[in-house]
């Protein structure tokens, strides 16, 4: 797959770049903030990524549109919010969601991997797809996988096996009764928990004795606040009425549809003087031999419907939990404005221990509730499945070493595992090699078609040195490659000139104002193309 | 003027395949395909194509074997020189042959010929086998087998040897625009649903021993398919190879973007069940060809219309009558049909 060009603007403002090509890509500019991010973020979003655009551009206002090239065709992606309008060959389609885009990706593109998430088989969705090729600026853990929530580091792994190739419908490598020592673990520290906590409870009523003292100013700022979340549950309620109206509509056709397969039978003419049936009719209108389609149209047909229903359904679990955060953060909203702060000051010491202890029950919970998932299908494990996960894991890092080891000469350290432990935090540019080692060993192990995409790949200062080391690594990967970086200014032109390197070079943007009008003529063609009428 | 029907054949399943063929064959690939209106299947003789009017035939044999020596070749015209010999005037006479050995063209490389590209040792071979076989059918008259007719009949026969797959047969039947040229499982499946329905006519009825007056008659035995109702059964399974998709008709775009903007991909949800239901609904068969038959001759004749005008021009009964589509999911549907047809 090869990135080829970014449109991103609207009536205003615009801003185009074509200049992507096949093998090494360097994007570099002599300042900050000269809209690096913003283009490697575009891609991303693009591909279905959930945004992660520096917090002073308002990504919302834009359309974003990537050119790319899967299997030598041209496909072309338009994206705002959570419309997609994808144009491939001289076709055109419409999503309303991810879930729609990443079925059609899937289908029509090419064959997405998929795992088992909750105990349901799920293809999986562009935002951890992405992270197995891109690493961000911004946001990125050694320990765990960017946006950790709905996903998890578990199906993380379980990717990276399905794009091996192995079964992920199992589980993770680790082993029963590990999972049972740590349920032990964490239960026994549950009760524990729960017995001190009973200072909470206290604390409560304190509390609301106290709130009583909350002045007009809070309560006006709390109910603003409330009004905000207030309407946006309002539209995500609308969206998930919607979803189920037209989950509904399909499940009713799905029903009238089996009901006009049936032939209607009627009855007989039969001979009223002689009772015979052996009576002919000829009738004008037998032109037509052929039915109008086929048991396999039908099928192919009543299927494509139960998947618009599956969609729905995703459709409808997501906004439903989105629904779920939203009320949450209502509730933090009221009752933590409800805290005024001479009494949180009354109960400091308490307040803040009982907290502690609240904070860790949950995650307690969160995790018990993971290792007992786990428990239920590890039984199904086979063992052979688990020694190919452990190996191919093995032979990830073991390259990821290598990776290393050519770049820090003097590295001691030996990574074990594709995510730190959670203690464990690499600093400065030892995280940039992390990363970086990262991206490489997937490409070499998986083999994969992506385009390697790493936003400021010399963060926390790389020297020099080790760059042209790592660079040299990446040479052994034939995939198209883009890193972003900002040049010092005895650095500059530092990328002109070299062969290998396709330099793009961002230095002439404005500070802060990467888009602008000139881009917009030509931005409106390119949108209407994807049909897109935007207003001037 | 009087035909008695005669030795009407028993299919044998490996022949069926040959003769779809040279059904096609007769519908797409000759000079004067366009004046074949009707194939009246197994009743002249294995394929006979009629004119719009049934005033000209095109009267065919074929033989599906591999390769079929010049004797063979001779023994298969005896059913063309039957209706040669007939008081039925046959425009064409045809012989589709699966394959042929290497002693009977001169020139190897054409694949439709007459006598003159057959070797003069072949040509003997022919006469040989059809004299026998003559000889040996109790419907052809001793009077009949007279070397000066047969000489005057194998001047007329004209030799096709297929040299095409069952896809390239499809593919030629209408032309549709390149990017929605299916896979070739698809054409085959297309292909195997006209050599049923073309097997299936052979068993309605008897018609051994019927005498016709003309040959129009022939047409009210039910055996006969007609090059419209074939090409839009190509056309139909092409088109709606996916019904249920996201993609959307080049054509149908202006009308999709002026809806507004939350509600277009319900509009097109509807239009796409809207064709589901017609497609399922098994009572509805002949309105629905009636209806695609309308909306595909309007278009051809009114190629530079777009869809609202094309919608226009439909007949107004024929629409009213195919009661599954409502007007936006009739304009998704002109505008599949449109963007299908390379005009």
């Amino acid at each position: 797959m090869i990135l080829k060009s970014i449109f991103i603007g609207n009536a205003e403002e615009a801003y185009i770049n074509e200049e992507f090509q096949e093998g090494l890509n360097i994007i570099s500019s002599n300042d900050n903030n000269k809209g690096k991010t913003i283009v490697i973020q575009g891609m991303m979003y693009c591909l279905g990524n959930r945004p992660i655009f520096p917090a002073s551009f308002p990504y919302e206002n834009y359309y974003y549109i990537l050119y790319l090239e899967c299997n030598g065709e041209l496909i072309k992606i338009c994206r705002r919010g959570e419309s997609y309008v994808i144009k491939q060959k001289d076709e055109y389609s419409v999503f309303d969601n991810t879930a729609e885009f990443k079925r059609y990706w899937n289908k029509r593109i090419e064959k997405l991997p998929i795992i088992l998430k909750d105990n349901v088989k799920k293809i999986v969705d562009p935002e951890l797809l992405i992270q197995v090729f891109f690493v961000g600026q911004d946001k990125k853990l050694t320990s765990d996988i960017v946006n950790s929530g709905y996903y998890k580091k578990v199906d993380f792994y379980k990717l990276l096996y399905s794009l091996d190739g192995l079964d992920t419908t199992t589980d993770t490598i680790e082993d029963i009764e590990e999972v049972k020592k740590k349920i032990n673990k964490l239960k026994n520290e549950k009760g524990k928990l729960l017995k001190e906590n009973k200072i909470l409870k206290e604390s409560n009523i304190a509390l609301e004795y106290l709130s009583a003292t909350n002045d007009r100013l809070a309560l006006e700022s709390t109910l603003k606040e409330v009004e905000k979340i207030k309407n946006k549950l309002l539209i995500l309620k609308k969206e998930r009425n919607s979803a189920i109206s037209r989950r509904t509509k399909n499940e009713m056709t799905l029903k009238e549809l089996r009901s006009l397969n049936r032939t209607m039978k009627s009855g007989q003419i039969a001979c009223l003087d002689c009772g015979s049936n052996h009576i002919a009719y000829e009738s004008a209108d037998t032109e037509f031999s052929f039915d109008i389609s086929t048991v396999e149209m039908r099928k192919q047909i009543l299927e494509s419907i139960k998947e618009k229903v599956d969609i729905y359904s995703e459709e409808i679990t997501r906004l439903t939990s989105e629904i779920n955060m939203c009320q949450k953060e209502l509730d933090a909203c009221i009752s933590a404005e409800d805290i005024p702060l001479d009494a949180l000051l009354i109960m400091s010491q308490e307040l803040t221990d009982s907290k502690d202890a609240d904070e860790r029950l949950k995650e307690i919970d969160a995790d018990l509730n993971g290792l007992n998932e786990q428990l239920e299908t590890k039984d199904a494990i086979s063992k052979d499945v688990m020694k190919r996960q452990q190996s191919l894991l093995e032979s990830i890092v073991s390259e990821m070493n290598r990776f290393y080891k050519s770049v820090d000469l003097d590295g001691k350290d030996e990574y074990k595992d594709i995510f730190t432990i959670r203690g464990k935090t690499y600093s400065g540019s030892e995280a940039t090699e992390f990363h970086m080692s990262k991206m490489f060993a997937f490409q070499k192990k998986l083999n994969h078609k992506y385009p390697i995409v790493i936003d400021s790949f010399r963060a926390e200062d790389l020297s020099t040195d080790r760059e042209e080391r790592a660079l040299n690594m990446f040479k052994e990967i034939s995939n198209q490659i883009i890193l972003t970086t900002t040049l010092k200014s005895e650095e500059e032109n530092k990328y002109y000139g070299r062969e290998e390197i396709n330099n793009i070079d961002f230095s002439s943007h404005n500070t802060n104002k990467m888009l602008s009008e000139s881009y917009v003529e030509k931005f409106i063609l390119v949108a209407n193309e994807m049909l897109v009428s935007i207003e001037g | 003027m009087s035909y008695i029907v005669k030795s009407s054949e028993k299919l044998r399943p490996s022949a069926a395949e040959a003769e779809t063929k040279a059904l096609l064959y007769l519908m797409n690939f000759r000079k004067d395909s366009n004046e074949v209106y009707y194939f009246v299947v197994d009743f002249f003789n294995d394929l006979t194509g009629m004119s719009r009017m049934s005033n000209k035939l095109w009267d065919m044999q074929s033989k599906g074997a591999k390769s079929s020596s010049p004797y063979m070749i001779g023994t298969e015209l005896v059913t063309l020189y039957k209706n040669f010999v007939s008081d039925f005037e046959f425009d064409k006479y045809i012989i589709f042959l699966g394959g042929v050995t290497n002693t009977l063209r001169r020139d190897d490389k054409p694949y439709n010929f007459d006598t003159s590209n057959i070797k003069t040792d072949a040509l003997k071979k022919i006469r040989e086998g059809l004299l026998d076989e003559c000889k040996a059918k109790t419907y052809i008259a001793d009077e009949d087998i007279d070397d000066d007719k047969i000489t005057e009949f194998l001047e007329k026969v004209y030799f096709v040897v297929d040299n095409l797959s069952k896809s390239d047969y499809i593919k030629k039947i209408i032309k549709l625009n390149p990017s929605i040229i299916p896979e070739e499982d698809t054409l085959i499946a297309i292909f195997n649903e006209i050599r049923d329905k073309q097997a299936g006519k052979k068993n309605i009825g008897v018609v051994e021993g019927i005498t016709l007056e003309a040959p129009d008659e022939a047409l009210n035995y039910g055996r006969h398919m007609s090059s419209a109702e074939i090409r839009l059964l190509v056309l139909n399974r092409i088109l709606n190879q996916q019904v249920i998709g996201t993609g959307i008709p080049k054509s149908f775009i202006d009308i999709y973007t002026k809806f507004p903007e939350e509600r277009r991909n319900n509009l097109l949800e509807d239009c796409q069940l809207d064709l589901s239901k017609a497609l399922f609904n098994v009572n509805g068969q002949e309105e629905f060809w009636r209806l695609f038959e309308n909306i595909y001759n309007t278009i051809v004749n009114n190629p530079v219309d777009d869809v609202n005008s094309i919608y226009r021009k439909l007949d107004g009964n024929v629409v009213d009558r195919c009661m599954n589509f409502e007007t936006l999911s009739l304009k998704y549907f002109i505008s599949k049909i449109k963007d299908g047809i390379d005009l």
